[in-house]
């Protein structure tokens, strides 16, 4: 199994980017991807295929990517390449195509609307119409690519258009030694509901957020150093992508959140050997 | 597939508010949850792919919201609205003519600015032009703090009908005997409608004595100005046809159009009518005068259009409301006041006057246009105790439509009747004077709206209505 992992710097947030199209009326720019907000998405022109090209200030290593509430069907495919000289130039080092992780069972009653939901089964052969199916596909790479220039190319035959909220390319951030066993995942709710006489509940549905208490306890004194540099730059309110099952599979996407961290704390228990708990708490 | 009233009816399901935000030629959308049209939603000015803003509080929510009626002698819907806080100072936006963006609330939005609250279901289920406008406020002020926090304080959209005036001195449609105002001593000139123009002036008066056209005076209707050819030996007065608004609608809609768009009909009797204004006073006392002529109340509808709506409880329902619906079970209440019959005035005189020496004028018979005094309208009354209510003055030229008049509202106050009040989801943007039909526990019975309340204090949006039945 990999370890757990964490995708905090984002090399994409300093790097330029472009689109192969924008969404008519320019309401959703491709910058809105370097926007931490989650609700600032990209969405392309119409058609099935779409892509956004990446150029770092100067060439890095990338290990991971990862696509946070992408819009595309289980028949989808995520494709990225990434060269050396240019855009689509001679020197590629990283050319592969995976799927989207997505829910392949329904959240949604289908009895109302003309929507996505209404007219077909949630997420099988359908695309979501909108970011309330949240979703973060994580694609570790096999090995670590340097590259300055990178695309990735959105393709579904299911879609009017692509919309993304993050793309993540970086290196992840691993421990020597994975999280304890004894992590929790649990969903918050937050939706509120009044009981009427009959005793009907009307419920004012709220999505809820995913939380996941997790434990690291034998962080290395290198590994505790870093892990205060990154809480005093993250704090409890900076979002980063957190995955218990770093993967592209159902394990992956039921494990992997856009959060941020609640009550991490670290404690020296003994030479060497600290403790990180901390709460990973989904992000809208 | 089901409608969306039937979707937000539900006991189970996700609604989201959203918020048009408007200050001249700007407006913002935000909303309560990430929402975003469609490409092929464009909606009026609305471009398709629009994303809102989702910074409408979890505290806030959808600011509660109340109107109601008193009886039918208080022709105005009071109202009252909460706060809206948002928790951020920018928001995506559209300028007439510009593409969408992110722009500053703070620096945009002033004091008067309108806002037209919604509530619709997520982008899966139904457009946003499906969206139901639930109620339209005003800013009053803008308030916040260093976390961003944005709170709007809000008013109802009538408020501007009580900050401003109307003109002073005004002459609408059809008026008999209004005193006129002189504008030129010298050349004995006298003011109708100010600046004009005016349709025609039917007679002038001197102390009640008629004058004739030409010999006597002359007019500009252009100016709506009337010159005398001689000093006059006491107070004069005229039958003016003023500006061009002859029904009670018309001069609602003259009176109220400078500060807010005004339905296109309103059901009120649109017989020849007048009105006259001696002094400048607030735009709502003006309607008030209209629409109590008319048997009718005024508001400011969820769209924040002025209208007109009759006390009438014989329409037809609009809605209906089982036991199912009803989060608290229904309770009622006995209405105020039986009248025993309504008398009525119509073609109203519009100046006293002490009666004039007598002479062998012929003329003096044309002395101050008396009044029209119609009989009472009896109430059928059904064995309750009763009144007899003030004198209804109406501003209709003719007896048979200030008669409708009284007798619609013998309808509505001459025999006993009950309020009924009930909560239910806020499905269905309901107004004040629509018929509901709701179900108690001896069958169905139906009713007039006569009070709205909107609240999502628990978290479940609902409206309380009480209806006269």
């Amino acid at each position: 199994m990999a370890f757990a992992l964490f995708l905090l710097d984002n090399r994409v947030d300093s790097a330029t980017l472009a689109a192969s199209s924008t969404a008519a009326g320019g309401a959703m720019p491709v910058t809105n991807i370097q926007s931490e907000a989650r609700s600032d998405i990209w969405r392309s022109g119409p058609g099935s295929s779409s892509f956004v090209d990446i150029t770092f200030g100067s060439a890095g290593t990338v290990n991971a990517a990862a696509f946070v509430d992408l819009n595309l069907s289980t028949v989808g495919t995520i494709r990225i390449q990434a060269w050396t000289d240019a855009i689509n130039g001679a020197a590629s080092v990283l050319d592969r195509t995976d799927p989207p992780n997505v829910f392949g069972y329904g959240q949604q009653s289908y009895a109302y609307g003309a929507g996505a939901y209404g007219t077909g089964n949630y997420a099988l052969a359908v695309p979501l119409a909108d970011q309330m199916g949240r979703n973060v596909t994580l694609i570790p790479l096999a090995a670590p690519v340097a590259a300055r220039f990178w695309r990735v190319t959105f393709s579904d035959g299911n879609t009017l258009y692509q919309q993304v909220s993050r793309i993540y390319l970086t290196t992840p951030k691993q421990y020597t030694y994975n999280l304890s066993f004894g992590w929790g995942a649990a969903r918050r709710p937050r939706s509120v509901k009044k009981e009427s006489l009959g005793g009907q509940n009307y419920t004012q549905k709220r999505d809820s957020r995913l939380a996941l208490d997790v434990a690291f306890d034998y962080l290395t004194e290198t590994e505790r150093a870093n892990v205060l540099v990154t809480l005093q730059s993250y704090g409890e309110d900076r979002p980063f992508v957190f995955a218990v099952y770093p993967g592209n599979d159902l394990q992956g996407l039921t494990t992997s959140v856009y959060c941020t961290y609640e009550g991490a704390k670290v404690v020296h228990r003994n030479y060497n050997i600290s403790s990180f708990t901390f709460t990973a708490v989904e992000e809208f | 597939m089901a409608a969306i009233d039937t979707y937000l009816a539900g006991q189970n399901v996700k609604r989201v508010l959203f918020a048009e935000i408007t200050q001249g030629n700007t407006v913002f959308y935000v909303s309560s949850e990430p929402y975003i049209t469609e490409p092929t939603d464009p909606t009026g000015d609305m471009p398709g792919s629009l994303p809102f803003e989702p910074i409408i509080s979890k505290d806030s929510g959808l600011p509660s919201f109340r109107t109601s009626l008193g009886t039918v002698f208080s022709p105005r819907a009071s109202s009252s609205v909460g706060d809206l806080k948002l928790i951020s100072t920018t928001a995506m936006s559209l300028v007439s003519g510009a593409s969408p963006a992110k722009r500053n609330l703070l620096t945009t939005i002033k004091r008067g600015a309108t806002i037209v609250f919604k509530i619709g279901a997520p982008r899966s289920f139904f457009r946003y032009a499906d969206a139901i406008t639930v109620f339209s406020a005003r800013v009053r002020s803008i308030n916040g703090d260093d976390t961003d926090t944005v709170t709007l304080t809000l008013d109802t959209a009538a408020l501007v009908l009580f900050d401003s005036m109307t003109p002073a001195r005004a002459v609408y449609g059809t008026v008999s005997n209004i005193p006129l105002a002189l504008a030129d001593y010298g050349l004995q000139r006298y003011n109708t409608h100010p600046g004009g123009p005016i349709q025609s002036v039917a007679a002038v008066y001197d102390r009640g004595v008629t004058l004739t056209a030409g010999s006597g005076y002359t007019v500009n209707t252009a100016t709506g100005q009337i010159t005398l050819t001689a000093n006059p030996a006491g107070e004069v007065t005229a039958d003016v046809v003023g500006f061009a608004a002859n029904t009670i609608r018309d001069i609602a809609a003259a009176l109220a159009a400078p500060y807010l768009p005004v339905l296109a009909t309103f059901p009120t009797p649109t017989g020849a009518a007048g009105y006259f204004l001696e002094e400048a006073k607030p735009v709502a006392d003006a309607l008030d005068d209209l629409a109590l002529s008319c048997g009718a109340f005024w508001m400011v509808n969820d769209s924040g259009q002025l209208e007109f709506r009759l006390w009438a409880v014989a329409g037809a329902p609009v809605a209906s409301y089982s036991q199912i619906l009803m989060l608290g079970g229904y309770t009622f209440v006995q209405a105020d006041d039986i009248y025993a019959s309504q008398p009525y005035l119509y073609n109203k005189n519009w100046t006293v006057q002490n009666q004039v020496a007598a002479g062998a004028n012929a003329a003096h018979a044309n002395y101050a246009a008396s009044p029209g005094t119609g009989a009472s309208v009896n109430a059928t009354g059904d064995g309750s105790a009763t009144t007899v209510p003030e004198t209804l003055t109406t501003y209709f030229v003719a007896q048979a439509d200030a008669l409708v008049v009284a007798t619609r509202i013998c309808l509505v106050a001459g025999i006993a009747r009950f309020i009924y009040t009930i909560e239910v989801p806020l499905s269905q943007s309901r107004q004040l004077g629509d018929t509901i039909s709701l179900q108690t526990n001896s069958g169905y019975v139906s009713g007039l709206v006569i009070s709205r309340a909107i609240t999502a204090e628990s978290g479940i949006p609902t409206q309380t209505l009480e209806a006269l039945v």
